[in-house]
């Protein structure tokens, strides 16, 4: 592979690792983490990420309270492998391991539930309308697939409600976008958007008897990445502002108080790159602004770390190097 | 090696399904067994917000009518009398705390009061001789509030008023009559009269109902009412008399004519039940002194400042809250009969088969 591929793939990467689920979402931050960048035929991706999602900020509509004792924490360790069937279509499957806190701060200590387990794990189809060394347009189509417990019970019997649960129990249609067009500003910026949609699916045996699901949701994303070469690594820093929209849960059809709402996140992020087959990503979600539906804990901040590594089965890799 | 690798990976991820995965674990430390408690564990639940994550006001303050300008004409809100004081409870503010600890007279008193049923109930703090206060524990029984005590860290149900899990376990609380009615009437039966004021501790918007159109959407409720009685619509408010755990209820509908007053025995205890739809008020006392003398009681002409409600042949007037404030037996007060204002579909899931005055 020449050193320009690998430094458009690494860019893609930088840019791919920018959107965040950002509240109680039925476990694992799947859109944080999904999409592989373009590579070629039988190449295959792997990245693994471990997802800090910090939600220690309570609010009501835009206003935040004054109260710092409710705070709701997700861990992740996420692994993807992305497959390209051809140059144009290639599979992503991702899988993950979760533990949610819910942590209430008080007088005579601390309360503290935390659930650990399997998350859902989501397949996307991806298929490369364009891929050029100018610019390149990937649509996808995913299921993300019920595999992680939605019924989980505190260790006296009683159930946990469906944001502490490592699973959703719902199956979701995801729909995802990225575009990307290189050398904007200056020969190594690129400038990316990336858009992904979840309908979600209804868990019909939340309770027992319920029917539970969780707000649709929609994340818009902008932003630019620059390329540097500092002594032999790939560095790309990249800043995204992103705009995330999520409709309230719903109880048998009924809106649920107090979930869904909009966030306006900026989300500053650098991957560095040792190998053209190996990358470090280290990103951050900053919200700028929130306006969500009646009281919530909402973001404070999110990190995510992530190994990125790049392999061709090896008669392809000598007819592509 | 490399490939080894990325076959074992795609291998973990083809057998990720939810019957082969290693076994998802919780942790929650402290938290009672499931032994100790005298409910159906399976019809606990976590209400998703933690213990205290509703936060109790434990420092009440009242504050003038005219400062509580959050409130709507149609809102409710609960008072109790006791040792000569008067305190009264937003629903608002109830709906976002849903416990004060307070003091009403002398009496140590948590008001709880749950959104979710409409339930509210006042009862004394003093457990076993010394004085607690109570929590949100973050658990409901079908739909309904369980506080803890922060004395024993027991777990109490709001509408069976008693403890269902901890060291009190079974003891039964002891209760004040609760009045409910609109901030309307409110206002015009004790117009001097301070209520909870919204300096809580806590900043909280108390002007918006957290709970979108609950109060008056027949088909949702959060969690499971575990038994459904549906003769009547979910979320009418009914009043509820319970008397040896079974319960019969009132409808405002039979008061729809404005104040009026209804003599009646339920297994035994007579009963006078007074209300006034207009006025959105419905309560009831057994019509006795403590002494046992009986009343005839009948409700005045209308309702005034005051809140003086009925007379009897004694020529005693009867305030709201079963207070004689005129007349031979001024300073006394009508028995207590067992009594909730709350919907419908709580009671129906609390008791079997209510029985329904008509």
């Amino acid at each position: 592979m020449s050193r320009k591929t690998a430094c458009i793939l690494i860019c893609l990467l930088a840019t791919h690792q920018a959107m965040g689920q950002t509240c109680c979402s039925g476990g694992v931050p799947v859109s944080a983490n999904l999409g592989m960048p373009l590579a070629q035929a039988k190449a295959i991706q792997f990245n693994l990420a471990y997802d800090l999602n910090a939600l220690n900020t309570l609010k009501e509509g835009f206003e935040v309270l004054d109260d710092r004792s409710r705070k709701r924490t997700t861990h992740a360790l996420l692994l993807e492998l992305g497959y390209s069937i051809t140059d144009r279509w290639s599979v992503d499957v991702l899988i993950s391991g979760v533990r949610q806190e819910r942590k209430i701060s008080r007088s005579v200590g601390d309360d503290l539930t935390r659930t650990t387990g399997f998350g859902d794990a989501t397949i996307l189809t991806k298929y490369s309308l364009l891929n050029n060394e100018r610019m390149s347009l990937t649509p996808g189509l995913g299921i993300k697939l019920p595999t992680g417990a939605s019924d989980l019970l505190r260790n006296d019997g009683i159930a946990l409600s469906a944001d502490l649960q490592p699973g959703s129990g719902a199956t979701d249609l995801i729909y995802w976008l990225h575009y990307a067009v290189n050398s904007v500003i200056t020969e190594g910026g690129t400038f990316f958007l990336a858009a992904i949609h979840s309908r979600k699916g209804i868990n019909d045996d939340y309770l027992g008897s319920k029917a539970y699901q969780f707000g649709d949701e929609w994340q818009v994303g902008a932003g630019l990445s620059i390329q540097t070469v500092i002594k032999s690594w790939i560095t790309v820093p990249a800043l995204m502002i992103r705009y995330r929209q999520a409709t309230s849960d719903a109880i048998d059809d009924q809106t649920l108080p107090s979930t869904g709402g909009s966030w306006i996140f900026a989300n500053p992020s650098i991957a560095i790159s040792t190998n053209p087959e190996t990358s470090w990503t280290f990103s951050l979600d900053l919200p700028l602004m929130a306006r969500i539906q009646g009281i919530q804990v909402t973001p404070t901040y999110r990190l995510n770390v992530a190994f990125y590594h790049k392999l061709y089965f090896s008669k392809y890799k000598s007819q592509r190097s | 090696m490399i490939r080894l690798l990325y076959l074992l990976v795609f291998a973990l991820t083809l057998s990720c399904g939810k019957e082969n995965s290693p076994a998802p674990s919780v942790s929650n430390p402290g938290n009672p067994s499931s032994s100790d408690w005298q409910l159906p564990i399976e019809e606990v639940r976590d209400g998703g917000v933690g213990k205290d994550g509703i936060v109790s006001i434990d420092n009440p303050k009242f504050e003038t009518i005219g400062a509580a300008d959050y409130m709507d004409d149609f809102d409710l809100i609960i008072a109790m009398h006791e040792g000569g004081q008067q305190h009264s409870y937003p629903h608002p503010i109830l709906d976002l705390h849903e416990i004060v600890n307070d003091k009403v007279g002398n009496v140590p008193v948590a008001i709880t009061y749950c959104p979710l049923t409409g339930t509210g109930t006042a009862w004394n703090r003093n457990l076993d001789g010394a004085v607690t206060t109570f929590g949100v524990s973050g658990l409901l029984y079908r739909n309904n509030l369980i506080p803890y005590d922060r004395k024993t860290d027991s777990n109490w149900s709001q509408i069976r008023l008693d403890c269902v899990q901890g060291p009190l376990a079974l003891q039964k609380v002891e209760t004040y009559p609760m009045v409910e009615m609109s901030w309307f009437t409110f206002k015009r039966l004790f117009p001097n009269e301070n209520v909870l004021s919204t300096d809580t501790g806590s900043n909280r918007n108390y002007g918006r109902y957290p709970y979108n159109d609950y109060r008056t959407n027949n088909d949702f409720l959060l969690f499971p009412a575990g038994r459904v009685d549906d003769r009547l619509p979910a979320k009418e408010r009914v009043l509820s008399v319970v008397v040896d755990n079974r319960a019969k209820v009132y409808r405002f509908t039979s008061f729809a004519g404005g104040l009026s007053a209804i003599q009646d025995n339920f297994l035994g205890q007579d009963l006078v039940v007074f209300g006034s739809k207009p006025d959105n008020i419905l309560m009831a006392y057994q019509p006795l002194l403590s002494d046992g003398t009986e009343l005839l009681l009948n409700v005045v002409a209308s309702l005034e400042e005051g809140g003086i409600v009925m007379s009897d042949q004694f020529g005693n007037a009867w305030d709201v809250f079963g207070r004689a404030v005129s007349g031979p037996d001024q300073g006394k007060r009508l028995q207590p009969a067992n009594t909730q204002i709350g919907y419908w579909f709580a009671f129906g899931a609390f008791f079997d088969r209510p029985e329904i005055y008509e």
